[in-house]
């Protein structure tokens, strides 16, 4: 047997000698043991994990032994017992909550559970190395079922462990599920029950006593027995109508390429993201890990026959991954309709990031980097929509996966994408290549991680973070605004502005005077603040305009001014002007960054308590001083 | 002038060759040379990693993948910048000019790596009883006979064919004639599959040219496309650079 061809295949110049590393790591740990049997194909059923469905979820991780090969049962770490875990279904727009009880044994360390395609605020996402279940300990995620405003559109994703450096090794020892989301929105003709069927790929070796063993390969592992629902090419008994196929590979490393053994296609419906526009006809597909694809099988007029679900990624059995039995006559009652889902509108993307995935200094890296948790790579703003250019310099395929976002394909090498990778979120691409996806950041603020979903890839830096920013608020302000009030303070003669202090209230025809006025204050109030500035808004800076002059400027003489927050008890230190002149000036103490020393808050610009204090000062006791307007001008956000 | 545009097509391997004389005699070496050039690849094509590995010095290995013996013992090899060989076998074409005086040696070896053609000149040096291969600088590749050329211009934002239709053996004669770098990405379009398989890719400084020769191109479409990025990080594929062409 050609142990290459379970392989990665290589997509020739770009791979070189990696995969060639890569056979030989694999023959290397296979060929010295007597290799692990299952027996003949498709000798044994179907396993359909337990559906686990309502708003209240329990999954507990935990050591069981599970009856894979013939022989010794294995030892996995899974979720309720099962491998794969249950198939979780939730209701869109429902919030669920799914407990995970970490009862592994001490040794395997703290778990985190990533619900895999799913928005999901950041304490909710499954952090690597945050948010953590330590053992013996639980944790709560909440899922709110909702987004951007609406209902999560149906969709299938997966749950499975996503610890910082061990995401491979916990995956590959069993932390894995399928996550239904299920939406009412989705045509309801589609097959449903019974003929809703969910199949998870996954490969793993077995030592000779049938234990996984996990001997970490940065370049990936791959296995040497396929499994579908945790059963090694499993037959599974179908009625000749439709079957709707939800396929997950849940897979470290490895590819398929899907095919049906009668030459037939499979009517793909969706992808990682819920329902495509319209069906499309595949002879074959290739999926990745990670990759989700909702796929419709009609096996009308195949009753009595077997058809073999084929892996053309590989030879052997790794090629015959299952068999289909139609040995029911069923009548048919679903339909694949001709519209499925509008894709969901993203926005046009109004900044360019890139991205790229490459090897360096012997660390598998994005822009060179490697992770780093103190490190943030992009802090997109929240409600905008950006592009992201993914390209995969290096020989290795990379399948790039963002947390959180819904994202689409916008090229793919400059073409147009393929029909079926529209909205997705598990990105393939290839040595040499590019993909440019736009995404839309909405509902949730905080950091996220995203990285290539090879998990040995991933394990070995290939990942790094991004953090959604809330967008900042725009600047305003008041305009300038004129006070209402005014009264005489104490100081100097003790007559403040005697003359026509009303004149002050507004620009032009009439001013304020105040004869022989060094040492007086006078203050203005009644700006009508209050109502400008909305409650909550922070206070930027605090502008006061005065319009004023001299009737000489012999001697020194000089305007200050000073701010009350409480009605003119208490006050700011004076900021004052020094220009003296006979002829009409404006100046402007404060600014709009300037707030006087102080926070302020919206109601301490209420009318009862703002005010403005004028000083006049100077060495010549004739001195009169003459105000036009005193406006007042708040910045604020 | 090409060697020197390509630059980055430059990769210095290092090969442990093991000599059945002892080295003396022109021809004997000439004969050792060449042998010992098959047997490297010999050992590619058997996945025999352990003697594919001890066929490299440390230098040339460091060299050409950018990582230690050590390091790809565990992990791939960086592969950034040039892939002298995919995973698919390697077919060992021509040996000449093989050459020994001394402690040094030439050859010129032409390898079809998938469907590409391609020419190096190793340059070895004596290492006891050994041979390494200290150096291995691509060359054009001639022009198989009977095989057509076509001229594939390259510029912002622009791939233009001299043919749309080709046959399963073609050169590719890729001229930069922009201000820029830029790559040629050959991509086979699967469309049962619906993939883009990477073929071979060349890059090129402006002003530079290098032919890209194909031998045995399965039928089917075709997508040439350069993948560098601008200085906005746009990928001149999306500008433009995108191209198709049909094997037939």
């Amino acid at each position: 047997m050609d142990m290459r061809s379970g392989l990665r295949r290589g997509r020739g110049l770009a791979v070189g000698i990696s995969a060639l590393l890569a056979a030989s790591a694999l023959l290397a740990v296979v060929a010295p043991s007597v290799r692990a049997g299952h027996g003949a194909a498709f000798t044994k059923p179907l396993f359909i994990p337990p559906v686990l469905s309502g708003q209240t979820i329990a999954l507990t991780a935990q050591e069981a032994d599970v009856q894979i090969l013939d022989g010794n049962p294995t030892r996995m770490w899974t979720f309720n017992g099962t491998f794969p875990g249950p198939t979780i279904r939730a209701q869109t727009g429902q919030t669920t909550q799914v407990t995970v009880a970490n009862n592994l044994p001490s040794s395997a360390g703290s778990l985190t559970l990533h619900n895999h395609g799913n928005h999901s605020t950041p304490e909710n996402d499954g952090q690597p190395d945050s948010f953590l279940i330590g053992p013996g300990q639980s944790r709560t995620y909440t899922y709110s079922g909702t987004e951007d405003g609406g209902n999560e559109r149906g969709a299938i994703q997966w749950y499975h462990d996503h610890r910082m450096n061990l995401t491979g090794r916990n995956v590959w020892m069993g932390l894995a599920g399928m996550y239904i989301i299920d939406d009412p929105a989705d045509p309801s003709t589609l097959p449903a029950g019974a003929f809703d069927v969910p199949l998870i790929l996954a490969d793993r070796s077995f030592d000779s006593q049938n234990q996984l063993s996990y001997n970490f390969d940065s370049t990936g592992l791959t296995g040497d027995h396929i499994l579908v629902n945790g059963v090694p090419q499993p037959y599974f008994e179908v009625g000749d109508r439709k079957y709707r196929f939800r396929m997950l590979n849940a897979s470290n490393l490895r590819d398929y390429e899907l095919e049906l053994g009668n030459g037939a296609s499979f009517v793909q419906i969706g992808t990682d993201s819920g329902l495509l526009p319209v069906p499309v006809s595949r002879q074959r597909i290739l999926l990745g890990p990670a990759e989700r694809v909702d796929v419709v099988v009609d096996f009308a007029g195949q009753f009595g026959n077997a058809i073999v679900l084929r892996n053309r990624a590989a030879t052997g059995a790794l090629s015959e991954l299952m068999q289909f039995r139609v040995t029911q006559d069923l009548a048919e009652t679903s339909s694949v309709p001709a519209t499925l889902r509008p894709a969901a509108q993203l926005g046009d993307p109004t900044l360019t990031r890139t991205f790229q995935f490459d090897r360096k200094s012997g660390q598998w890296t994005i822009n060179g980097l490697g992770f780093d948790a103190n490190r943030v790579d992009a802090r997109p703003t929240l409600g905008t929509t950006e592009k992201w250019v993914l390209s995969n310099p290096g020989g290795w395929s990379h399948l790039v996966h963002i947390h959180d976002v819904d994202q689409q394909a916008l090229t793919r090498n400059g073409g147009a994408p393929p029909a079926y990778e529209t909205t997705k979120e598990v990105w393939h691409i290839g040595g040499g290549q590019t993909v440019e996806v736009k995404l839309e950041f909405t509902d949730n603020v905080g950091r996220y991680v995203f990285h290539c979903h090879v998990l040995e890839h991933e394990d070995d830096a290939m990942m790094t973070q991004f953090e959604v920013v809330a967008p900042t608020p725009p600047t305003l302000d008041t305009g300038l605004r004129s006070p209402a009030a005014h009264q005489a303070a104490s100081g100097g003669d003790g007559n403040g502005f005697e003359s026509n202090a009303a004149g002050a209230f507004a620009d032009g025809s009439t001013f304020a005077g105040n004869v022989d006025g060094a040492g007086d204050s006078h203050d203005f109030w009644s700006y009508g603040l209050g109502t400008a500035v909305p409650n909550g808004a922070t206070i930027l800076g605090i502008e006061v305009r005065l319009d004023w002059w001299l009737d000489s400027v012999a001697g020194k003489s000089s305007l200050s001014t000073q701010l009350s927050w409480n009605g003119g008890a208490s006050w700011t230190t004076l900021k004052t002007d020094t220009r003296e002149s006979r002829r009409e000036g404006s100046v402007v103490l404060g600014g709009s960054s300037d707030t006087w020393g102080r926070s302020w808050s919206s109601a301490e610009l209420a009318d009862a308590n703002f005010r403005v204090r004028v000083v006049s000062t100077s060495d010549s006791a004739v001195r009169d001083f003459f105000l036009d307007w005193i406006p007042v001008r708040v910045t604020y956000r | 002038m090409a060697v020197a545009t390509l630059a980055v097509l430059m990769i210095a391997l290092a090969v442990v060759l093991r000599s059945r004389d002892d080295g003396r005699g022109a021809g004997g070496d000439a004969v050792s040379v060449e042998r010992a050039v098959r047997g490297a690849f010999a050992a590619y094509n058997a996945a025999n990693v352990d003697r594919f590995l001890a066929q490299w010095t440390e230098r040339g290995f460091v060299d050409v993948f950018g990582v230690t013996k050590e390091e790809a013992a565990d992990v791939p090899p960086g592969l950034s910048g040039l892939r002298p060989l995919s995973q698919s076998t390697v077919d060992v074409g021509a040996v000449s000019h093989a050459t020994a005086a001394g402690d040094s040696a030439r050859a010129r070896v032409v390898l079809t790596d998938l469907h590409v053609v391609r020419t190096f000149d190793f340059h070895l040096v004596r290492d006891g009883r050994d041979w390494l291969i200290d150096e291995a600088v691509e060359r054009p590749s001639g022009v198989p006979p009977d095989t057509a050329i076509v001229p594939v211009e390259l510029r912002e934002y622009d791939i233009r064919l001299g043919a749309d239709k080709v046959a399963r053996s073609v050169v590719l004669r890729a001229a930069n004639a922009g201000r820029a770098s830029h790559q040629l990405l050959l991509l086979r379009l699967d469309d049962v599959l619906g993939t883009e398989e990477s073929i071979g890719r060349i890059e090129l400084p402006p002003g530079g040219s290098w032919p890209l020769v194909l031998r045995g191109l399965e039928p089917g479409r075709y997508a040439l496309v350069c993948n560098l990025l601008d200085q906005k990080g746009v990928p001149h594929s999306s500008r433009g650079m995108r191209a198709e062409l049909r094997v037939r």
